[in-house]
């Protein structure tokens, strides 16, 4: 049991995704939401990699997978800043509850 | 990890697997986002960690420069630009508790069935010695070595020659197309960031658009300026400000 295995980093990467989950519906601050979809995105890493260890070592495209899900993520956290920047200069607010102009 | 004594990397892994943890409690529940940011900053460097120990250490490396360092820089130049600020309800308007129950329930669930998928054919499979290779046994990278590629790679150069092999080849294609999407991201992050909006003078001079009153104008203004009646949302802002 005490055997570092497969089983143990997806677990491991359930876990760091639970969190990011909850940080991204329950959190007011923006900013926070931004880092716990990143956390979500590591996590999703984490198993690729997990996976292309145990599992797929004839060739490397977990690893390569992962370069490119950092890729986005990089992309992704750059457009929501200024979103963010956008939505605070309109609100002067980073409260998530301040963003309801859709609501009509 | 190859060449790591098993004891070595189990120690190894469960430190790193409750600093990670703790670090994302921590990003999600401190008060302080500023805190938020450093503990983001413990997490990525022990997702690095991880990374090492699956034997993959240019990602390791590429971790602490994308995300330890860069995107921590970013974040920290958000707080800085949107303010540190704790959020409190007004008087009588408290959260209520749905707010975090309700979340809490569905990371619960999501989180339970997830276990639940990987732990059960976890146990049918190491009782049965099936197909999964649950632990990388010294037997098992004897005979890796020998027989997959990727593995006599990670012993040569860490992995970094195939991987750059693989880009290069077989995803060429969406190498490219990641290539586009930084460009995209980056022009469109300039563009979301520069362009100013009539409303927003206008929120100025109310001074923040929280009020419900600034709200409503602000929206009117947007209405008026999409609809391609700039003359309205210019009226609206010269009547605020003679309000004032």
């Amino acid at each position: 049991m005490l055997d570092v295995g497969l089983y143990h980093y997806l677990i491991l990467a359930v876990a760091l995704f639970s969190i990011g989950l909850y940080g991204v519906l329950a959190s007011r601050n923006a900013i926070r939401v931004l880092m716990s979809l990143e956390l979500m995105l590591n996590a999703v890493n984490i198993n690729l990699v997990a996976f292309n260890n145990y599992l797929h070592l004839h060739d490397l495209s977990g690893q390569v997978f992962s370069i490119f899900i950092l890729t986005v993520s990089a992309a992704e956290a750059s457009v929501g800043l200024a979103v963010l920047i956008a939505l605070f200069r309109r609100t002067h607010s980073a409260d998530m509850e301040q963003y309801s102009i859709l609501q009509g | 990890m190859i060449e790591t004594s098993p004891l070595l990397q189990q120690l190894a892994f469960w430190i790193l697997a409750a600093v990670m943890l703790a670090s994302a409690i921590g990003i999600v529940f401190h008060r302080s986002i500023v805190y938020s940011a450093l503990f983001m900053l413990v997490a990525f460097m022990a997702i690095a960690g991880v990374f090492a120990l699956l034997n993959a250490p240019f990602l390791a490396a590429a971790q602490i420069m994308v995300y330890g360092v860069g995107l921590t820089i970013v974040m920290i130049f958000g707080i800085m630009l949107t303010g540190d600020q704790p959020f409190r309800d007004p008087a009588g308007k408290e959260r209520s508790v749905w707010y975090a129950l309700l979340p809490l329930a569905v990371v619960a669930g999501l989180g339970g069935v997830l276990s639940l998928a990987i732990l059960k054919p976890a146990a049918s499979l190491n009782a049965t010695n099936g197909l999964f290779v649950a632990q990388q046994t010294a037997d098992f990278w004897q005979t890796a070595l020998q027989t997959l590629p990727g593995a006599q790679a990670l012993l040569e150069d860490g992995g970094l020659s195939h991987i750059a092999m693989l880009l290069f080849s077989k995803y060429l294609l969406a190498f490219e197309l990641a290539s586009v999407l930084l460009l995209l991201a980056m022009v469109g992050a300039i563009l979301l960031a520069l362009r100013t909006f009539p409303e927003e003078e206008q929120g100025a001079v109310t001074g923040g658009a929280l009020q419900a009153d600034g709200a409503t104008k602000a929206l009117s203004a947007g209405a008026g300026s999409v609809a391609g009646a700039g003359q309205a949302a210019k009226e609206v802002v010269q009547s605020a400000a003679g309000a004032k």
